[in-house]
């Protein structure tokens, strides 16, 4: 039994359209407390106003084409990289003022590994090490940058 | 005449003394070195190692910019031939005949071929920098707000026409970047703008926070994703490091004919050295004698496109110096470099700070020739590089994107910045859309509405001041048949499509 109904085609067109058009609202609701000015003399919030309505025309062409046309795959995210690998990066940002660059990097490295599935306990060290003295050695010796070695939990 | 010989030899005394050498050639081998891993091009290189620039002098720290832009772009042709990963859309062509060569056991005559073929043109462009550079800079003082837009649009609508994929998300990318630029504080009316009344958005967006983590981050977790098998283990056997001489004689014709491209198609703000190399490899097939050739290891197929793109990566430089515009990402994270020197680039550049300019230009030609001299012996341990594992290698580049993040202003706010673009990369890639029309848009957008505002209130808010000016219609014109160009074959499709369905 054929029966036409609509069907969403392009997943991946429909979730950039809602992602889009969601940026869109939200640029267009915080513009509007911005003075618009003229065109003569823009006020902060001309432009907003403009990329903000581009932005949910595009939005609108995403979700309306991904009805249509050829029914396109889906390539699934991946959480298990994406949450060691940012996670990784939230633990540098978190402890490197209280902890400092020698450390930190050290503990940087262990969510970092879990992204692909781990590994042995001696090698995570080691690596954690080799990393975490090679930055240490490059940034603020070599490189003299002004990133503090120790945190300041260790000055007091 | 005596003027430019003078300028150039102002240029080379900046950059030949033995400190600025060695800057250069630790930026080209750097450069090199990270450019050479998978899954990192030239933007990412060049965003990772800018850390280690700001503590040298103006000069200094250009000169090994240079080097690490052009080490960072080699390193890039690098993997295109040896592991088909090509670092960046500029070196996608080389992949197609260099990979092919490198099957049959000639990586290393496709390495030294791309490295010679660069050289070339690299100075070639030198000298046509050298050249014209001053003469447009002069030119661009013509520049009004209203051409100044003008290139600006145009630039943005070349980088979404060569994106690929749809025209559509592209465009997309393009105003959620320009978007993305305008948190801040607005430079009209000292407004804060998007900034939440978090300090740290005065600024804006920090370019290469943004660019560490749609290149950094979001390449570690997409090659992450599964087959990371593939990217260990694939050392091709070099058995013969150098070309014959049947391979240079074969070369020559095409490397010259790709550097003539390159220079005129890579000042096109957008995408030029991408541009160049797709053009150069076209004509290479057309005019060729046999060409069923091209794409089974073809030589002329690694000339040409490496000619190309290294003269188009070269002039890409030209709307930077004279009008200061980035004309793409890896501009646009130099052209950062030299703001934190305290050094706006424009047309005042060439007679503000000549021994800038022309110590730039002549590294540029420096870095290039280091290259060759340095990276063709080098090319045995280049290629072991490929040989270290991922999973040893991803953790590192996590650790130096955080570190050179961080290191910009100090501040973890540039790395939560980073986590949040390496989510959304993720997301944007996984849907099918390109992070460098974005960062362009970043790029571009603050200085495209100072100039739109400015042209308005030239007009008393007539928009056709665009199109009464002459070179700002002729760009606009451009612009436009450059969109229609890329917009026709898809409205097609669409329609191909649709009408395959009833």
């Amino acid at each position: 039994m054929l029966q036409k109904s609509i069907t969403v085609r392009k997943p991946k067109d429909l979730i950039l359209g809602i992602i889009l058009l969601t940026i869109s609202i939200f640029v267009i609701v915080v513009a509007s407390g911005y003075d618009l000015g003229t065109t003569r003399q823009m006020g902060p919030g001309y432009l907003p106003i403009i990329l903000g309505s581009c932005l949910g025309v595009i939005a609108a062409i995403l979700i309306g084409g991904s009805f249509i046309g050829e029914v396109a795959h889906y390539a699934p995210f991946v959480i298990r990289p994406t949450i060691f690998i940012l996670g990784a990066a939230l633990t540098f940002a978190l402890l490197i003022r209280p902890l400092g660059l020698l450390i930190t990097v050290f503990l940087l490295v262990i969510p970092a590994v879990f992204a692909d599935g781990g590994r042995r306990l001696k090698s995570i060290l080691t690596l954690a090490l080799v990393l975490a003295i090679g930055t240490t050695l490059l940034f603020p010796i070599a490189l003299g940058q002004q990133i503090p070695i120790f945190g300041h939990v260790f000055s007091h | 005449m005596m003027d430019i010989l003078a300028n150039v030899s102002l240029g080379l005394s900046t950059a030949i003394t033995p400190g600025n050498m060695l800057f250069c050639l630790i930026g080209c081998l750097l450069g090199t070195l990270i450019g050479v891993l998978p899954g990192l091009g030239p933007a990412a290189t060049i965003a990772m190692l800018l850390p280690l620039t700001f503590g040298l002098d103006a000069t200094g720290s250009l000169i090994m910019l240079a080097g690490i832009y052009y080490g960072a772009q080699y390193g890039g042709s690098t993997t295109a031939i040896l592991i088909n990963l090509p670092g960046e859309p500029s070196s996608v062509v080389t992949a197609l005949d260099g990979y092919k060569m490198a099957r049959q056991g000639r990586a290393g005559a496709a390495l030294s071929i791309a490295a010679l073929s660069s050289f070339f043109a690299g100075t070639v462009a030198t000298i046509v920098i050298a050249l014209f550079a001053p003469v447009l800079g002069h030119a661009a003082l013509k520049f009004g707000a209203a051409e100044y837009f003008s290139l600006m649009v145009l630039g943005l609508v070349v980088a979404v026409a060569l994106a690929r994929g749809s025209f559509v998300k592209a465009l997309g990318m393009v105003i959620l970047g320009v978007t993305l630029g305008l948190v801040g504080s607005d430079r009209g009316s000292a407004e804060l703008r998007f900034t939440f009344g978090l300090l740290e958005l005065q600024d804006g967006l920090n370019i290469v926070a943004v660019a560490m983590g749609m290149f950094g981050l979001t390449e570690v977790i997409h090659n992450l994703q599964g087959n990371t098998g593939r990217r260990s283990s694939l050392a091709p056997s070099l058995r013969e490091l150098w070309p014959s001489a049947a391979d240079l004689k074969t070369s020559a014709a095409p490397a010259i004919r790709g550097t003539v491209m390159g220079s005129f198609l890579g000042m096109l703000p957008g995408g030029g050295a991408m541009l160049s190399s797709f053009a150069a490899y076209l004509v290479e097939k057309k005019i060729s004698k046999n060409p069923e050739k091209f794409g089974n290891g073809a030589i002329e197929g690694v000339a040409a496109p490496e000619a190309a793109n290294n003269a188009g990566a070269q002039m890409s430089f030209i709307p930077l110096l004279t009008l200061g515009i980035p004309s793409n990402v890896n501009i646009a994270l130099i052209a950062g470099a030299l703001i934190i020197q305290g050094i706006q680039p424009g047309p005042g550049i060439i007679h503000a700070q000549p021994t800038l300019f022309w110590g730039l230009i002549a590294s540029m030609w420096i870095g290039n020739l280091m290259l060759v001299v340095l990276n063709l012996p080098l090319i045995g341990l280049w290629t072991r590089l490929l040989t270290i594992p991922y999973k040893l290698l991803y953790p590192s580049i996590v650790v130096f994107c955080c570190v050179g993040v961080y290191s910009l202003n100090n501040s973890p706010f540039d790395v939560y910045v980073m986590i949040a673009l390496g989510l959304f990369g993720y997301i944007f890639r996984l849907l099918d859309c390109e992070p460098a029309p974005l960062i362009l848009g970043l790029v571009l957008g603050p200085m495209m509405e100072e100039y739109l505002r400015r042209a308005m209130q030239l007009s008393r808010g007539d928009p056709m001041i665009f199109i009464e000016r002459p070179i700002s219609a002729a760009l606009i014109a451009v612009t436009i048949v450059t969109a229609v160009l890329v917009v026709i074959p898809a409205i097609r499709r669409t329609r191909d499509a649709a009408l395959q369905d009833e």
